[in-house]
């Protein structure tokens, strides 16, 4: 049984799914978009996340950037918001009691601005009408009569005090600063010479008087601080029934405009009992002390304004939020200053609300990514999440670093979805390293990256393709150039059967393909276009390709494709540039001699290799083993390396690769140059699927055409690649001409088959592969390795150190 | 209040004392003047009555403000003639200065017999002072001048 002596090269119908649209498919007109049908997992989970009405229920939506996450995100978010009403309108006002404490005020939606102007209107009312009552006759003439009054009792003080001195012959004298009580004689203060000559007991009595009414005096003058506290009280009390009064009119109509709503009565009272307490601040001149200090009725008067925060007036819907930018003041809200003689001053009117205030009652859309990547932000949203309230502080009084005092607003309980949009793995690693994290985001919402390419949803993809030419206003397409179009979903889904949901890069390729439509004067954007559009693209990246193209056709880059050679192989690599990817030939070559059963992984030993290479290169070693030494030792040493790789190697994507170049070096049987090879082995000998299996095809593909195709030329591929097969045209014309050709292997048999031209050999009944097959040749050489190994190991020292 | 025509005037003696508001003075000079060319001659009389009670052994000045006590000395009755004298001629020159006046200051002791009987002798024609003036010693002496003696209130 000599098993596979042959491995046909695949009909060019199974190298590329070409999409023929049927009239059926262009005049399609189903309702269901692309994205509804391919992304249903996704919708349904964020539709669930937003209709649980439950702490948690935070949505992250997982997926790729340029899968038009935020539109989708976007579009189902506003869907929702339909079904709710504007959210509440929330201003900050002043808190009379502890102004540092400035105090949150919810109106219903709308109200917020009418208040705000009411208020307004109410201060530029008092502005005039309090002065103006205190500037009026009435409150004159009550404040010069308590003036006479308290004057009067003054003067009827001074007038008693000063006839008791009189009639008791002594004056009282005023000085700037006090009174000075000396004795008259004949209404003439008398001097020390003339008191001498009175008699003693007439001194003695003057004496007497004089300290009496001296205590009588200084009893009276004590009493005048109490006078003036007196009056200055009784002009308070009437300034305060004289503001009442004002205040009291212009509040009238506000207080009957907001009576269905306390709070706003409550603030309300709290206003007007302010205003009267401070009715003597209104009496003062409004001139400031100096120009660029305001008066005090003027700051007085500021503190009744509200500082609306949130307004929803022109909203019928909750609020859909997309916050591009997520610092910490956008998100959170901030607290401005203001500069005012050197000093940064603040209060409640410059406390400013964030993305999270404005998407209150609504949906908040934020980039997970550029969450984390702002300072502080990620651990302030979690926070406002968990105590369901936003507090507005400056960073530093979240960090405790503020020591001056500043504003401490009142939070705004927060009724909000988050839907965070990010790549799988942030979720993945958030889900891991924050506990936090799954319990507020408990609804993940997974973008498929494609879908299967059916006939339904391969109309479905024309109508989205359709859709959005109409939405760029693009010119029309042809069916072909469609066609082209539905072709190149399928290659960005690295997969015939799929359909690539990569929004980003369809509209690219729609409005390229535009573009040189236009440049043509077209009127329609046909195939040519399209592909022109995709040469182009793939012109303007393949820059580092051509360097390397042009390293191998100069034989700087060691790469044979024709002939035969023992031990060497072509690889096949990828290089993922981003936008751009592209594939070339690798050569890979193994020296085996006798030796322990080691198998050396060059890559690895100076650590050049990844952890998946270095695990296919440890499958093949085993596999190697288990194939071939199941009852002998395996006495080989092996080394296999990447000639002329001075970079990272990684992927198990060459390991059969790596394992036909050391089956070739043992059994010295030469493996063919005109051929390159790809696929990863399993330790039973499977050949298994890669990834970049177009790119890497199209880039030996280049290199034979460079150097002349002659109908040797191909490719050894997995079997499993091929429903990812959606090559270009340049290589499906070169096999249809028989130029080229890839073949499709399921195990290790049948890529030596085709590599090397000669059969690979199965075991026998008795357990031997056939004479002159690959295999047989692969298992006497070990065979042989292992007896010489044993003769070394039996012969004397002496014999061993000349040998 | 009455007048002595304009063209006759030639002198006014305008008669200061302490703790007189000096506004309804000015003015009722400013008012007898009316652009006459007569000399003004403004004499501040010293209140003898406070170095008379500073020489008594048990006067005391009681503060305003607090009622407390101090000894009332000679030299705080000095110093508050001296006050009151500066300030007074400091008005008064900028009230002159307002009113494109040039006057003469002079100082009088309230008990400076002779200099009373000079400023007498000199002459004037009227002789303007603050009705509290009445009360004190030195209006016998000014009731002798043979010209028109213009008492003005000063209570505000």
């Amino acid at each position: 049984m000599e098993g596979i002596t042959q491995v046909s090269a695949l009909p060019v119908d199974r190298l590329r799914k070409n999409c023929k649209l049927t009239a059926d498919d262009l005049d399609s007109k189903g309702t269901a978009s692309l994205d509804h049908i391919a992304q249903k997992r996704a919708t349904d989970a964020i539709r669930f996340g937003i209709e649980m009405d439950c702490a948690g229920y935070n949505i992250f939506v997982l997926g790729p950037t340029g899968s038009h996450r935020h539109a989708l995100v976007e579009r189902l978010a506003k869907e929702l918001a339909l079904e709710k009403g504007a959210p509440d309108d929330w201003c900050y006002i002043n808190n009379f009691k502890d102004p540092e404490r400035p105090a949150a005020l919810r109106l219903p939606p709308g109200k917020g601005a009418k208040f705000r102007g009411a208020m307004h209107a109410l201060i530029d009312e008092i502005r005039v009408s309090i002065p103006a009552t205190f500037d009026g006759d009435e409150y004159r003439g009550q404040l010069k009569a308590l003036e006479q009054e308290t004057q009067a009792e003054v003067e009827a003080q001074w007038q008693s005090l000063n006839e008791l001195a009189a009639s008791e012959d002594i004056g009282v004298m005023q000085t700037p600063t006090g009174y000075v009580l000396a004795p008259l004689v004949e209404g003439k203060v008398i001097d020390d010479k003339e008191f001498e000559k009175l008699p003693e007991e007439r001194r003695k009595s003057i004496e007497d008087t004089i300290e009496r009414l001296s205590e009588e005096l200084q009893a009276r003058i004590e009493q005048m601080p109490r006078l003036r506290k007196q009056h200055r009280e009784k002009v308070r009390a009437l300034n305060r029934e004289v503001a009442a009064h004002a205040v009291g009119v212009a509040l009238e109509q506000l207080k009957i405009d907001y009576a269905d709503l306390p709070a706003v009565m409550s603030y309300l009272d709290a206003v007007e009992k302010d205003i009267i307490s401070n009715a003597d601040e209104f009496r003062r001149t409004e001139t400031p002390a100096l120009p660029f200090i305001s008066g005090d009725s003027t700051a007085l008067l500021a503190s009744y304004e509200v500082n609306l925060v949130v307004s929803n007036q022109d909203a019928e819907t909750a609020p859909v939020v997309y916050e591009p930018n997520p610092n910490y003041p956008n998100l959170m809200g901030k607290i401005e200053h203001r500069s005012e003689m050197g000093a940064l001053l603040t209060d409640f009117r410059m406390i400013r609300s964030g993305a999270l205030l404005q998407a209150n009652g609504g949906y908040l859309v934020l980039d997970i990514h550029r969450v984390l990547g702002r300072p502080f932000v990620w651990e302030a949203l979690k926070q406002a999440l968990f105590t369901h309230k936003v507090r507005i502080e400056s960073v530093a009084d979240t960090l405790g670093y503020t020591s001056t005092t500043t504003l401490q607003p009142e939070p705004i309980p927060l009724d909000i979805k988050i839907l965070l949009i990010g790549e799988r793995w942030l979720y993945y690693l958030l889900s891991e390293y924050d506990s936090e994290f799954r319990g507020l985001f408990k609804v993940a919402a997974d973008l498929d990256d494609d879908l299967e390419r059916t006939e339904d949803n391969t109309r479905a993809c024309v109508r989205l393709i359709r859709n959005r030419i109409e939405q760029r206003e693009l010119l029309p397409f042809s069916n072909e150039a469609t066609e082209i179009v539905v072709e190149q979903r399928a290659r960005r889904a690295d997969d015939s059967e799929r359909l690539s949901m990569h929004m980003r890069s369809l509209d690219d390729l729609l409005i390229q393909s535009d573009y040189w439509a236009q440049r043509r004067s077209a009127r329609k954007v046909a195939a040519e276009d399209v592909r022109k559009a995709l040469d182009e693209h793939d012109h303007r990246l393949n820059r580092v390709q051509s360097r390397v193209v042009d390293a191998i056709r100069r034989e700087t880059l060691l790469i044979d494709t024709s002939g035969s050679r023992v031990g060497q192989v072509n690889a096949l690599s990828v290089i993922d540039l981003g936008e751009y990817r592209f594939g070339h030939p690798v050569r890979i070559t193994a020296t085996t001699r006798v030796g322990t059963g080691q198998l050396v992984d060059i890559e690895r030993e100076v650590k050049l290799g990844g952890a998946i290479h270095s695990k296919g290169v440890l499958i093949l070693s085993s596999a190697l083993a288990a194939r071939y030494a199941r009852e002998i030792p395996l006495s080989l040493h092996g080394s296999i390396v990447f000639e002329q790789s001075y970079g990272g190697v990684d992927g198990d994507s060459a390991s059969v690769a790596e394992l036909c170049v050391l089956l070739s070096s043992i059994s010295d049987i030469p493996i063919r140059q005109n051929l390159a090879v790809t696929g990863s082995i399993n330790q039973l000998g499977r050949v298994q699927p890669v990834g970049g299996i177009n790119e890497k095809i199209e880039g030996f593909f280049e290199i034979c055409r460079l150097r002349g195709l002659d109908g040797t030329h191909g490719v050894v591929i997995p079997d499993a690649n091929v429903k990812h097969l959606m090559l270009n045209d340049d290589v499906l014309d070169a096999v249809r001409r028989g130029e080229f050709a890839v073949y499709a292997v399921q195990d290790i048999d049948e890529a030596l088959t085709v590599l090397t031209g000669e059969t690979a050999g199965l075991r026998g009944d008795d357990g031997q592969f056939p004479g002159g097959t690959v295999n047989r040749k692969v298992e006497d050489q070990l065979v042989h390795y292992a007896t010489l190994r044993r003769k070394f190991a039996e012969a004397p020292d002496d014999k061993k150190a000349s040998e | 209040m009455t007048k002595k025509p304009r063209n006759e005037l030639r002198r006014v003696l305008l008669a200061l004392t302490d703790n007189i508001p000096l506004t309804p003075l000015w003015n009722a000079l400013t008012s007898q003047l009316e652009g006459s060319p007569a000399e003004v001659v403004a004499v501040f009389v010293t209140d003898e009555r406070w170095r008379r009670a500073a020489r008594l052994p048990f006067t005391r000045e009681i503060s305003k403000v607090t009622g407390s006590f101090a000894n009332f000395t000679e030299q705080r009755a000095e110093q508050l003639h001296k006050e009151h004298f500066e300030e007074t001629r400091k008005q008064v020159r900028e009230l002159a200065a307002e009113s494109d006046l040039e006057v003469i200051f002079e100082l009088l002791s309230e008990s400076d017999a002779s200099g009373i009987r000079e400023l007498v002798e000199a002459g004037h024609d009227v002789v303007i002072a603050p009705a509290y003036i009445a009360t004190r010693p030195i209006y016998a002496e000014i009731t002798r001048l043979e010209c028109h003696i213009l008492l003005v209130e000063t209570d505000d």
